[in-house]
């Protein structure tokens, strides 16, 4: 990643990807298997180093941010170790990306009674925009991630839910 | 629950098409000629779903790098650690090497429900195979390098109860190893120097007693279940730790530059140790050769499978659900569960509770050894390994899954070798009759399953099509160490 500059995310207005299936095409797609669109949509924070980078938004449950997360490598690897973005919008006037802040992942799988195995930690990278260390998902299978960003002593997070 | 407003499904999709397999981008698995004539050449035994699961047990690649340990892929490391597996003299009886409890001609375990150190140890033995595929080593996890591993039952007062001095003047006065040695690692500091450099001496953890003795009724257990296995031997042990443990007093006694100069010719010989064990890899079973028919459409490498078996694979990867923690090609998913298996001994018996994982985790963050340490040859890799461990998130006892390849040849099973056979195992898995209550989050993934007998036998049939031992034979004893040059 650069530096702020480089990293011009703009946060066009209101709507969201239908079903945000898709991370950035695959380098080892099996034969036939054909990469996805590369999904810029409208709603998404952009990046110029990968503007075909999906990220998946959703509104924080007390309404506060929106929230977009992206693994940083464009696939979501099984039981191997990875990083995510986060990027965090304010949703109230006057906007604009929340600095500052912790942002704290955690991911359950809701059908085992069990969830991630480690506790991941996020460093801003640029306003708004968090990368979080420390990530691994050892089970393929239904999980909900939350991401919650800490800001001065309170948190508010937004929920999502995946299929490993 | 969490509200379920502004939730997006994420469909990482499996099969149909979008970004991922979702595996690591530098794994890349060889591709399917044509998925739709496996399935028909197979006769509608496995549908697309579970084929997708199938492929994603084999091949298993190459182990992956090591960069904690510099000499990992170094063949002379790996003759040196050889020569070091079976030596004997790394020990303070000076009859037990590492091949005592991992014997090459017992899969590279015992054949015991627990080990046998100097005295009844608390876990059963694990096999060596494909040890460098791990991500933790031993049951809990307590070390995070094969190298970091090894150290440990050396100096270990039950195991080989070695010192890190005693061992590195056993290879200074050998000048076989001490050639090794040297045209590996750079000069041995002056050993001869006895005012410096003591006969025994090591660090003594305060905490070294706590933990791997079992309680005498552990030992009968375990004693019971071997019949006709040679008694324990009565050898004297140090006894707990609360007074100045002669080997901290030399330690204590010597300059800080040779304690380091000494604990680092000790981290060199386990990471010699660990290069030998990275050439334990297995890997062409018959079910990889089934395997590859599934790739290549080829009938005759599908047959490497019986009928039985394939459907014991069906069952592995479908109604059994086995294939959700026994996961990749190590059939492993390298973590932590409770399989709900019961200990041998129990509170009533004076046993204390395990705590697994959790304390694993504890203990690898004391470890001098771990991949962060100052000992590790990247600090950054081993954050990445360790820096992010959460022991709460482990419910009580929790153990590593172990891999099933060569399953069928390191029986007794569990971290405690609960199970003498593969059948008990399974017996388990489907009655869960003898699983203690569920504690807190207990693993909702374990239910029993409507499996009748002929499933659960081709449920065995398949772990026993896991097998594959051919291994260069020149690996399966002590190396010929070349001489040393005059
Ligand atoms: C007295 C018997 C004994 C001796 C000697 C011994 N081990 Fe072990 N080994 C065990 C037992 C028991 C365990 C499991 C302990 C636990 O998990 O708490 C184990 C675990 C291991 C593991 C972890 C495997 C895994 O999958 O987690 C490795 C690797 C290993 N030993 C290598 C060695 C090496 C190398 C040596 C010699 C330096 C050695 N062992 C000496 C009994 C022994
Ligand atoms: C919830 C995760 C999970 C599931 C599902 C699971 N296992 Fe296990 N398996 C484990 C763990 C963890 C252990 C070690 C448990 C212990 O020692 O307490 C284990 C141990 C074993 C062992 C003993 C291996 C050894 O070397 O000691 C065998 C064999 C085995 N499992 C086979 C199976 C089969 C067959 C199935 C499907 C019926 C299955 N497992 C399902 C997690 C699981």
């Amino acid at each position: 990643m650069g530096s702020g500059d480089a990293l011009t995310l703009t946060w066009l207005s209101g709507m969201i990807l239908a079903l945000a299936a898709c991370s950035a095409p695959a380098p080892g797609n099996a034969p036939g298997h054909a990469p996805c669109e590369a999904a810029q949509a409208p709603g998404q924070p952009r990046d110029p180093e990968d503007p075909g980078a999906a990220w998946h938004s959703a509104t924080s449950r007390g309404g506060s941010y929106q929230v977009s997360w992206r693994p940083a490598r464009g696939v979501l690897p099984v039981n191997e170790p990875f990083e995510l973005l986060v990027w965090v919008e304010a949703e109230r006037a006057p906007g604009g990306p929340v600095e500052g802040a912790e942002i704290i992942v955690q991911g359950d799988m809701p059908d085992h009674g069990h969830g991630m195995l480690r506790e991941p930690r996020s460093r801003e990278e640029a306003p708004g925009l968090y990368r979080v260390r420390g990530m691994l998902l050892h089970m393929v299978g239904h999980w909900t991630l939350s991401i919650d960003v800490l800001v001065a002593g309170s948190a508010e997070g937004a929920d999502f839910e995946l299929d490993l | 629950m969490k509200p379920r407003r502004n939730e997006w499904v994420v469909a990482v999709a499996l099969v149909a098409g979008c970004g991922a397999r979702a595996s690591a981008p530098q794994r890349e698995r060889p591709a399917v000629a044509d998925p739709q004539a496996s399935l028909e050449l197979l006769d509608g035994e496995l549908d697309a779903a579970a084929l997708e699961r199938v492929l994603s047990l084999s091949p298993l690649p190459d182990p992956p790098a090591d960069p904690t340990n510099a000499h990992a892929d170094d063949p002379r490391a790996a003759l040196l650690g050889q020569a070091l597996f079976f030596d004997p003299r790394l020990s303070k009886d000076g009859e037990t090497s590492c091949a005592t409890c991992h014997d090459p001609a017992r899969s590279f375990s015992d054949g015991r429900t627990l080990a046998e150190g100097v005295t009844t140890l608390r876990r059963n033995t694990p096999s060596l195979w494909n040890v460098a595929y791990q991500r933790w080593f031993f049951w809990d996890g307590r070390a995070d390098s094969a190298w970091a591993q090894a150290l440990q039952p050396l100096e270990h007062p039950l195991e080989q109860a070695s010192t890190r001095l005693s061992i590195a003047h056993v290879v200074h006065a050998d000048p076989r190893l001490r050639a090794a040695y040297e045209a590996t690692f750079g000069p041995l500091p002056d050993l001869d120097d006895t005012q410096r450099f003591p006969a025994a001496a090591r660090p003594v953890a305060d905490d070294e007693h706590e933990h791997l003795a079992a309680t005498p009724a552990l030992g009968r257990a375990a004693r019971a279940r071997d019949q006709g296995s040679r008694p324990p031997r009565h050898h004297e042990h140090d006894g707990p730790a609360h007074f100045y443990h002669p080997h901290q007093r030399a330690w204590d006694a010597m300059a800080e530059q040779d304690r380091d100069a000494v604990t680092r010719v000790f981290v060199n010989l386990g990471k010699a140790i660990a290069a030998y064990e990275r050439r334990l890899v297995s890997r062409r079973s018959p079910f990889d050769v089934f395997v590859e028919g599934l790739r290549e459409n080829d009938p005759q490498k599908l047959a490497a499978l019986s009928a039985a078996q394939r459907r014991g694979l069906a069952l592995f990867v479908g109604a059994a659900r086995c294939h959700l923690c026994h996961s990749g090609p190590l059939l492993s998913d390298r973590e932590f569960h409770d399989a709900r298996v019961p200990p041998l001994a129990t509170s009533a018996d004076g046993e204390r509770a395990e705590r697994g994982r959790s304390e694993g985790i504890e203990r690898l963050g004391r470890d001098p050894f771990n991949a962060m340490g100052p000992w590790s040859d990247d600090r950054n890799a081993g954050e990445v390994r360790s820096g992010f461990l959460s022991s709460h998130a482990h419910g009580a006892a929790e153990f590593k899954t172990p891999s099933l390849r060569n399953v069928a040849l390191s029986a007794p099973y569990m971290h405690q070798g609960q199970y003498a056979t593969l059948d008990e195992v399974i017996e388990h898995y489907v009655s869960l009759a003898d699983a203690p209550p569920g504690v807190g989050s207990a693993e909702r993934l374990l239910v029993p399953l409507d499996l009748d007998r002929s499933a659960r036998e081709d449920l065995a049939r398949f772990l026993q099509a896991l097998t594959d031992v051919d291994l260069d034979p020149a690996l399966l004893a002590p190396p010929h160490l070349p001489p040393a040059p005059r």
